[in-house]
């Protein structure tokens, strides 16, 4: 943490021209332009984005088991039928309808998929099953994220290692030793002053803001965190208003939250300020009732959901392809748990167990991974729920081994890579 | 007076001229804060400090008179006046309330839900801001978050435009203080709550557990804490037929109301914690539902988790356990009063301590409400537009899911801290006249409210400066620094703020003038902002 510290302490003993548009800008861009940054800021070529589709996402209506008459027993109103434009892939399985970019992907052989992934002794909470999800601890309750513990990993941290898009930072890059910045947006990300006084009495505020963040803050429980939080955020939001600006795209994104939010790091990783994780959420998954609109199963807030999910994903792999870092990047996704094979009174389903995750980019071995839990009655949990056959910590092995390079092990607390999965 | 501004353009030029002078000039009782850091366990002495963080934790802060008011009369009386607030009158807020005319319900078809959850948060902050019953208001924001509802999934369903939250916080008002065995009797049938775990759909033969699972795991036992999913399942059966009344009319301004449909019940015998229920027939199985909550009830963790939940809130993180058992005990054998837990907690020596002090983040809500009231600004309705609360982290009736907010260290990182900062900069620098550029979160438009005052200086700088004869530089730090913060800060940070107001444009020494309009404006609203940019303005 020390370091941090010197290195903000080293940028106020700088000074170039003053063009600062915004508060403490001098400092970085002083501090950028003399090389004193490229520790800090470097240019990762092996970047992830986790994409969590929270609420637990009903995965049967997702990726249809389009030959299996379980699934069209269990759900008389939800169950897609084969005629009604299911997106084929296989003899077996078929994308609900409104996936049409990830069938696109997947046709470019640019899509993995690992079924049947979820973990021991499953719980249906949300929150409990979130938390197991994100620091990859089902056993015992846990605080640091698996993220956080794999930035603590690298031997070169930096307060950008991580960013998440969005809404509040995930559990995954929490640790006891701090968190990830989340961001709105980059133009929102800004320390502002007053706008009447900014041009003669900024430089003034600047320097009485950095003699008070230079004093000791140790005196209470929680002073340190949020001096380092400062800290961080004074530098990270200089670094990526540069960084926007490098970048222009001719791809149009829908108009969506998340399309919003994959465009955002599409402009971050523009700017080669050496973030290696991003992260981002899709919430409202949780579908327990309307589902679907009565009589017409094809639309309702599940389809909505997975053409939000499906529409940016394309467009971001497009942005990506367009910038030439199509093969930087790879996405992965998953949700908290699956749902219900049977559909409940409510034109919904309620809280399951395992479910797929999607792993996609040009560097991924596409195909089909894992073993689909079997629906028959026999085959099922006692509450009525599939019965996973990958543990969901066997992905984060081997994407953190063999896409980030990291050591797995140190970082999940055990080997847990499955020479079966080979999809990066 | 001639000779005390000549000393401090000499301070402007060496630092330690300013010792001297800061020597020379502080008023009578200022002194450096002394405060062991953390897990040290020392009584805090009954001072300004100590009254300040009682009223951060039991209310909303308080602006610097009101605070010295609390230490004149002593942590007791302080204390009785927080707990027996029915003997306080608060009609005045009311009345003020009542005036603003806060249009509640129905605006137009497009903006109604945003208009209304803006007019609902205004609602609330008036109140937390305003009302004289400050530990009632902290206690509901306490509950709002325990039962965590949203109006984005209540409000406005199939067209119906009642502020059920509205409801459900006005019932957790009335039992802020109360009993929490009726609370959670009052919110099983609470139709915001109904709508909002979907226990409409949960019918015989065709249960949904949402309502029964979240009673168990967030609202009474802690998750996994003595129950079973078979437990779950029960229960969920007990409350099928727990539904609300509809509307006469698809466009009626009536508020919904509890309704038990026994077609829509299942009278099967339930087992649930291990005891058997029976249903009475017709109307009577209404009885099932409250007999959960009796059974549950019956259960030893619902004091012990209850009262960890009510001290991590209000003293600090993760209680030991035997303080939480100790507290738990009285509280069952109180039959779970509210009034005399509360009453332990702050009583409790951990709480006037060291350990507790400042050992907690405020929550977005508490820092906004509390620096409204640090520095009278007393009028919400400007600032703190909708896109702002998202941009902190906490949106009042818009909780992220029905397990509620984060805490401490899960409020603050980079993105909610800069969110927090830009929020103090709005609120220093918004003025009469100009357009703060308050870009925080979604830039959602404003939408023009009914009943919502336009005043634009949110501060009103020049009536502080007169009112406490702030002539020179060092009392506008002084003063600012009390009101913000207690005086918890450095020397060497005084010194900062002091040079600050002393340094003109061009970066040079300059003499701080209170008479000359645009120094004020310019240095005094700039001092202001600068002292609340102050790490520990973030510890409650």
């Amino acid at each position: 943490m020390h370091h941090r510290r010197d290195f903000l302490k080293k940028l106020t003993m700088l000074s170039t021209a003053l063009t600062a548009p915004t508060f403490l800008v001098r400092g970085v861009k002083a501090a950028k332009a003399s090389g004193m940054a490229q520790a800090q800021l470097g240019n990762p070529n092996r970047i992830l984005l986790v994409l969590e589709l929270a609420g637990g996402d009903d995965g049967l209506n997702t990726l249809i088991p389009y030959r299996n008459d379980r699934y069209y027993a269990a759900r008389p109103t939800l169950a897609i039928r084969p005629e009604q434009g299911i997106l084929t892939l296989d003899d077996e399985f078929a994308f609900h309808p409104a996936l049409t970019g990830l069938k696109e992907l997947w046709d470019e052989g640019k899509v993995a998929i690992t079924r049947g992934v979820g973990y021991p002794n499953p719980n249906r909470s949300h929150f409990r099953s979130r938390d197991i999800w994100h620091t990859a601890e089902p056993e015992t309750v846990a605080s640091d994220g698996w993220l956080a513990n794999y930035f603590e990993s690298l031997q070169e941290s930096g307060s950008l290692r991580g960013v998440n898009i969005g809404g509040r930072v995930p559990r995954a890059m929490v640790s006891e030793e701090g968190s990830s910045p989340s961001i709105q947006s980059i133009a929102t990300y800004q320390l502002q002053t007053d706008p009447r006084y900014a041009a003669q009495d900024g430089d003034n505020k600047n320097a009485a803001f950095q003699e008070i963040l230079s004093q000791p803050h140790n005196r209470f429980r929680f002073e340190e965190y949020v001096t380092q939080t400062v800290l961080d955020a004074t530098v990270s939001s200089v670094a990526l208003l540069e960084g926007q600006e490098s970048y222009s795209s001719s791809v149009e994104y829908p108009n969506s939250a998340l399309a919003n939010n994959l465009r955002t790091i599409a402009q971050i990783i523009a700017a080669d300020i050496g973030v290696t994780v991003f992260y981002t959420s899709i919430s409202g998954f949780d579908t327990h009732a309307n589902q679907v609109v009565a009589g017409s199963n094809l639309t309702g807030i599940h389809t909505n959901l997975l053409g939000d999910v499906s529409g940016a994903i394309k467009a971001f792999y497009d942005d990506m392809v367009e910038m030439g870092r199509e093969q930087d990047v790879v996405i992965m996704t998953f949700t908290e748990f699956g749902r219900r094979l049977n559909e409940n009174g409510s034109l919904g389903t309620d809280h399951g167990t395992s479910n797929q995750m999607f792993v996609i980019g040009d560097p991924v071995n596409a195909g089909m991974y894992g073993v689909q839990p079997s629906l028959d009655p026999g085959s099922l949990d006692p509450v009525g729920d599939m019965i996973y056959s990958v543990d969901f910590r066997s992905v984060y092995a081997h994407v953190l081994n063999n896409w980030l390079g990291a050591d797995s092990a140190e970082i999940l607390g055990g080997d847990w890579l499955d020479p079966t999965l080979t999809f990066v | 007076m001639r000779k005390l501004i000549l000393f401090i353009a000499i301070a402007a030029i060496t630092a330690f001229s300013v010792a001297v002078v800061e020597a020379q000039i502080r008023q009578p009782g200022w002194r450096l804060p002394e405060r062991e850091p953390r897990e040290q366990i020392e009584p805090l002495p009954w001072d300004l400090q100590a009254a300040g963080h009682l009223l951060r934790r039991a209310g909303f802060s308080a602006s610097p008179g009101e605070l010295q008011r609390i230490v004149d009369q002593g942590f007791e009386a302080t204390l009785d006046e927080l707990l027996d607030f029915e003997s306080i009158d608060d009609s005045a807020m009311e009345a003020q309330l009542a005036e603003r005319e806060y249009s509640l319900v129905r605006l137009n078809q497009n903006e109604r839900l945003r208009a209304n959850a803006q007019n609902l948060q205004r609602w609330w902050l008036y109140r937390m801001i305003h009302s004289r019953h400050q530990l009632v208001e902290k206690m509901t924001l306490f509950w709002h978050d325990h039962f965590a509802t949203s109006a984005q999934g209540v409000n406005f369903v199939n067209g119906r435009e009642e502020p059920l939250v509205l409801v459900q916080n006005q019932t957790l008002r009335s039992h802020a203080l109360g009993n929490f065995k009726e609370m959670v009797h009052a919110i099983a049938r609470d139709p915001a709550m109904i709508y909002w775990l979907d226990n409409l759909t949960n019918v015989v033969g065709e249960p949904n557990e949402n309502w029964a699972r979240e009673l168990m795991e967030l609202f009474t036992m802690g998750e996994g804490n003595g129950y079973t999913e078979f437990d779950i399942q029960e229960a969920a059966r007990a409350f099928t037929g727990w539904s609300v009344v509809p509307p006469r009319r698809r466009d009626s301004a009536e508020v919904l109301t509890f309704a038990f449909y026994p077609q829509r019940h299942d009278f099967e015998p339930k087992t649930v914690l291990g005891q058997t229920i029976v249903s009475q027939p017709g109307s009577e199985g209404v009885l099932d539902g409250e007999q959960v909550v009796e059974i549950i009830f019956e259960q030893p963790q619902v004091a012990e988790f209850i009262t960890a939940k009510l001290w991590d809130f209000f003293v600090y993180a993760e209680p030991p356990e035997e303080i939480v058992s100790q507290l738990a005990e009285g509280f069952r054998d109180s039959g779970y009063d509210l009034k005399s837990l509360m009453r332990s907690i702050f009583e409790h020596p951990h709480f006037m301590s060291t350990k507790a002090y400042r050992a907690k983040i405020k929550s977005p809500v508490e820092f906004m409400v509390q620096a409204f009231r640090e520095l009278e600004v007393g009028d919400p309705d400007n600032i703190p537009r909708l896109s702002q609360f998202l941009g902190l982290g906490q949106n009042l009736f818009l909780p992220p899911d029905v397990g509620g907010w984060t805490s401490d260290a899960g409020w603050i990182n980079t993105g909610t801290l800069l969110a927090r900062y830009n929020w103090l900069n709005c609120l220093t620098s918004n003025r009469e006249g100009l357009d703060p550029r308050c870009v925080l979160g979604s830039e959602a438009p404003e939408i023009e409210l009914p009943g919502a005052r336009r005043i634009r200086d949110q501060i009103d700088v020049a009536g502080i400066i007169q009112e406490n004869q702030l002539l020179f530089a060092v009392n506008v730090v002084d003063y600012f620094v009390r009101a913000l913060l207690q005086d918890d800060v450095t020397l060497d940070t005084r010194y900062a703020l002091e040079q600050y107001l002393l340094t003109g444009d061009d970066g040079l020494p300059a003499e701080f003038d209170i008479e000359n309009e645009v120094t004020v404006d310019k240095k005094v609203r700039g001092l202001i902002y600068l002292v609340s940019l102050q790490p520990a303005y973030q510890l409650n």
